[in-house]
């Protein structure tokens, strides 16, 4: 290694404390940034998988399959494509602990056409052989295998082992984030796996551990219901048994895009993260030069030019950008992944394989490497440009003018602490460039804190209006019939219905809840027109967010459609409720009745009656924390009585889902942290830049003042008192940031707030007044931690060797 | 490898390497005009032990700013070996000053985070005189020559006043320069260690090295073969140094 070289090592080393944070700062800004891209483009890619094929609207699970019958259902109106599927439910032997794992084996007549599916072989062969089978690559996530390894698998008939010949996914599932493996079989693999004859004829002998499904996909959702009734009409008289009818979730298009917006809001707090760093680079390389004034004269007298001095520093600069970077890309295409993969998990959407986008890597190197080159030319080309006479003179940077008449003091404040705040003031663009540091640094914190309580405040509100302790998702029913059921549960006051659906409008997608008009569990928040009455149907209350968006007033008419078919509903009043539904239209409300009928949801025997219910929200009599969990396990035991039940692939339960009115809200919450945490880190790295830069700031000042210490030391002044007048010089600074901070800061949230209103969800502005004290109190504790180490330095500064200089 | 080292020395012995021709170095301020050398004649003979002496304030840190291109006269030139150094630029002169000049100041100034031999290594790499591979060789040569050849990994927090400052002429050395240049090069040591370093410095004459050094110390200047005294940014008296002797006004 060169002498220059390990020269940039040491001045990289020495201070370990700056090189920390200045890495750190490349660090955060690099890794930011590539998560944001790698998990934005993982997304892309994922909807892209999702939607490059047909998916099925309608899943009809049936007691066995006929083969024969595929033309005649491919007849049926409306009808797109069609597909069988079998599944087997088994355990997977693994070496992990509890040492199985939930495995799902799928076979389909033909496993090279599976487009309604989507299945994609991503490696080795499709199975021919009924032991051979075909793995999917996020099993890998649960037990790791290759081509050739056997598996084995859980049988009525005992433990069968069967060998892996490829590996390959499906649209919209994802066992990495499920938890549940998912391999293909050939339909014969299966029946044997089974114990029978063959696959799709399983009803005859009594066999339930396969399920038959039959996967539909339609021309137009508004003709859901009729091709449903056209199927189960074929197959009934064909004596096929339809255990249920399931209508699997799209990826929303509008969800998606509200999720890009979340990610370009992200990406323009992590620009301003990172050109936090590059001014913290700017900072570090100017201390640097200060610092090395000396040295860069003598290197000067030794023969250096400028650009071989500047080509030294910059060394020190990649050494910065490589100890940041490289660690920041690779991680941040792994937590990228995994963040890509959470996200997609909740959309739904198939992740897919690990691949790297070709321009993650370049971009995150280009701006780790790029920036701080940058920030550094600047302070390079101004402190290399010193001549060898002023470097060596003891006071190679300039001194700075005094200040003057302009910044006399008032004679009532002491001396020490004036000159603090002179000290403070000597060099205008050191100034500037602390103060435009610091500001950004209580900026973002305000923006951030005023956005994090905005939306936390607003989605906490979606289920403020209820009354309710317990809901319930439960199977088709109706409330007096589930009132009679729950009768003997203890601590319920009152019982009531509601439904939640949804309908896609030129605006964006609407939620819609369903209520009774004389509810008394949900408080209703008017705005404008009325609430509904007893025999209201085909109108609906607009929330204002929803009302402000799509223009439309009271007395309008609004489109809407779901799996019944469409209606037009008239607006009858507006009202408060918010929504935490990603790049929604908003909310509205209408009868129970009129949603059901709108959701297609009618009794599948007989009449349907006229308090229809499948959600259910009751009232505790003693509605402390521990009675309402008890009254929770109370209404699932007994409306459970028949146990839990498989689902898989998409499927509801026909089981009732009981869970906690707080629980949910605060589900609905913890849905936000992850955006609340990438908030806070941005934040908090540029916090950590706005530190530094403030101790740069004094530590230049230290350097260039020695003298002045060294008079005020032979005077008396003990180091503290020293050290006194650097901590008043960052309080002044911080102080004034913190105005600054304050002044711009409030409209700059606000314009946050609305673009997050705009383009992710809903919220109201909502000012977190404890903010300004926390940003207060966080620029004197910066400006504090930031003086301690200069200001210690000046305190020991010893006399006689401050004031040997010429 | 010394013998071809020296060769660069050898060339200009016996004839005047440096010439100082009426040269003035003015600081005009605002409000006022400071004199800090009225117009200095004289030459350095090459391989001579060199003193310019004078007490504090007398222009004698200037005057060696100047012969070294480090600052540039107000009027007057400075001739070295045939080639005016004012014509040059910044750049220029800083890679003439790297094969030309050796510089040795009197606080040292070592590079703290370097050896004693990564010092040298760093004066051989900014004056690029040398091929790479040979650098590690010199840097041990020089050091050799100012008795530290065993010294060589310390870093200078590891060494003595007076070791620093051999290390110092170890790293003045490392480009075989004709001239070293020294700024009081024992004014921060003891007189022992002082004696001991100037030895090593005088003895660099007999290298075919020309040695100026800037000293207040009469006794120390009277030790040299040539040389001048300032006084008020005038030379006053001088010994062998072909100058020009500005009248004393007393």
């Amino acid at each position: 290694m060169s002498a220059g070289l390990k020269k940039s090592l040491a001045d990289v080393l020495r201070r370990r404390g700056r090189t920390l944070l200045v890495v750190l700062g490349i660090f955060i800004g690099v890794l930011g940034l590539t998560v944001v891209n790698f998990t934005e483009d993982t997304i892309f890619n994922a909807f892209a998988f999702s939607i490059s094929g047909p998916q099925p609207d309608i899943v009809l699970v049936v007691d066995h399959l006929d083969a024969s019958l595929l033309p005649a259902l491919q007849a049926v109106p409306g009808v797109k494509a069609l597909q069988y599927r079998t599944i087997f439910l088994t355990q997977w032997r693994v070496t992990q602990a509890p040492g199985t794992a939930p495995l799902v084996i799928v076979s389909f007549p033909d496993l090279q056409h599976t487009a309604l599916v989507g299945f994609q072989l991503t490696g080795g062969r499709y199975p021919t052989a009924p032991n051979e089978i075909v793995m999917d690559y996020g099993d890998q996530a649960i037990q790791s295998f290759n081509l050739g390894d056997p598996v084995t698998v859980e049988t009525p008939s005992g433990l069968v082992q069967l060998r892996v010949v490829g590996l390959g996914r499906t649209r919209g599932e994802n066992p990495t984030s499920s938890g549940r493996a998912l391999a293909y079989m050939t339909d014969a693999g299966l029946a044997r796996l089974a114990g029978v004859s063959s696959a799709g004829d399983t009803a005859q002998q009594g066999n339930t551990l396969l399920q038959h499904s039959i996967l539909v996909s339609i021309t137009s959702l508004s003709q859901q219901q009729a091709v449903v009734t056209g199927l189960r009409g074929i197959l009934q008289a064909h004596t096929i048994t339809v255990l249920s009818t399931n209508f699997p979730d799209h990826a929303d298009p509008a969800t998606l895009q509200a999720i890009n917006s979340v990610f370009s809001l992200l990406r323009i707090l992590i620009i301003v993260a990172v050109v936090m760093s590059g001014l913290l680079i700017l900072n570090t390389i100017a201390t640097l030069i200060a610092e090395q004034t000396a040295i860069i004269g003598t290197m000067k007298a030794m023969g250096g030019t400028r650009g071989k001095i500047m080509r030294g520093y910059l060394a020190s600069v990649v050494i910065y950008s490589l100890l940041g970077t490289l660690p920041a890309v690779a991680l941040g295409i792994a937590g990228g992944y995994a963040l890509a993969s959470w996200l997609t998990s909740t959309i739904p959407l198939d992740v897919g394989p690990f691949a790297l986008t070709p321009e993650v890597i370049p971009l995150g190197l280009a701006v780790g490497f790029g920036v701080p080159m940058l920030a550094a030319l600047v302070p390079l080309w101004n402190g290399t440009r010193i001549t060898v006479r002023e470097a060596l003179s003891g006071y190679g940077v300039n001194a700075g003018q005094g200040a003057g008449e302009r910044g006399r003091m008032p004679a009532w404040l002491p001396p020490m602490m004036a000159l603090g705040l002179r000290g403070a003031f000597r060099k205008r663009w050191r100034v500037a460039l602390t103060l435009v540091t610091l500001t950004v640094a209580g900026i973002c914190f305000l923006v951030v804190q005023t956005a994090v309580t905005s939306v936390n405040y607003t989605i906490g509100d979606v289920y403020g209006r209820f009354n309710a302790d317990v809901m319930a998702e439960i199977p088709l029913t109706s409330l007096s019939q589930v009132r009679a059921q729950l009768s003997g549960v203890a601590n319920i006051a009152r019982i009531e219905r509601f439904a939640i659906g949804g309908s896609d409008t030129p605006w964006g997608h609407l939620e819609l809840w369903g209520f009774d008009p004389d509810t008394q569990l949900y408080h209703y928040q008017l705005t404008g027109g009325r609430w509904l009455q007893p025999g209201d149907t085909n109108v609906v209350l607009l929330s204002d967010d929803a009302a402000a968006k799509s223009g439309l007033h009271i007395g309008d008419t609004l489109g809407v459609s779901s799996r019944g078919g469409s209606a037009i509903w008239t607006i009858i009043g507006t009202v408060k409720q918010p929504t935490d539904n990603l790049g929604g239209l908003g909310s509205a409300i209408t009868t129970t009745n009129t949603l059901d009928k709108l959701d297609g949801i009618q009794a599948s025997n007989g009449p349907t009656p006229p308090d229809l219910a499948w959600r259910i929200m009751v009232q505790a009599q003693d509605r402390s924390p521990q009675a309402v969990a008890q009254l929770t396990t109370d209404i699932s035991n007994t409306l459970n009585v028949a146990g839990p039940q498989f689902t898989s692939m998409g499927q509801k339960a026909d089981t009732a889902l009981v869970y906690t009115v707080a629980a949910e809200a605060l589900r609905h919450q913890q849905q936000w942290y992850i955006l609340y945490d990438l908030l806070y880190a941005v934040a908090l790295v540029v916090g950590a830049a706005g530190m530094l830069g403030l101790a740069n700031a004094l530590v230049i000042s230290v350097l260039e003042r020695r003298r002045e210490i060294g008079m005020l030391r032979s005077m008396g002044a003990t180091g503290w008192r020293v050290a006194q007048v650097f901590w008043t010089e960052g309080l002044a600074l911080g102080s004034i940031a913190w105005l600054l901070a304050a002044l711009l800061g409030l409209p700059l949230a606000y314009g946050f707030v609305l673009l997050l209103r705009q383009a992710v969800v809903w919220s109201d502005f909502m000012v977190d007044a404890t903010a300004f004290i926390v940003m207060l109190a966080a620029i004197v504790g910066i400006a504090t931690l930031a003086s301690i180490t200069p200001a210690r330095r000046a305190g020991r500064l010893h006399i006689a060797e401050i004031l040997r200089y010429e | 490898m010394q013998q071809v080292a020296t060769a660069q020395s050898q060339q200009y012995i016996g004839e005047p390497l440096i010439a100082v021709e009426h040269v003035s170095r003015v600081i005009t301020t605002r409000t006022q005009k400071t004199v800090i050398l009225d117009d200095v004649t004289f030459v350095v003979p090459a391989g001579s032990l060199f003193a310019i002496n004078g007490p504090s304030g007398s222009g004698k840190s200037t005057l060696l700013n100047l012969l070294t291109g480090i600052d540039r006269p107000t009027v007057g030139r400075v001739i070295f070996a045939g080639t005016e150094l004012q014509a040059k630029s910044e750049d220029a002169l800083a890679r003439w000053r790297g094969t030309h000049v050796g510089i040795i100041f009197q606080f040292f100034q070592l590079v703290p985070t370097l050896t004693a031999q990564e010092n040298v290594l760093l004066a051989l790499e900014l004056g690029g005189g040398l091929p790479r591979s040979a650098w590690r060789r010199r840097a041990q040569e020089c050091l050799e020559i100012v008795g530290l050849g065993a010294f060589g990994r310390r870093l200078p927090s590891a060494l003595s006043g007076g070791q620093q400052q051999r290390v110092a002429i170890a790293r003045a050395l490392a480009n075989d320069p004709p001239v070293l240049i020294a700024d009081e090069p024992t004014g921060n040591l003891d007189s022992h260690t002082a004696a001991q370093v100037f030895a090593t410095l005088a003895s660099l004459t007999e290298r075919g090295k020309t040695v100026v050094y800037v000293t207040h110390d009469p006794r120390l200047a009277a030790r040299a073969a040539a040389r001048i005294d300032l006084l008020d940014g005038r030379i006053v008296a001088q010994h062998n140094a072909g100058a020009v002797v500005a009248e004393v006004q007393r």
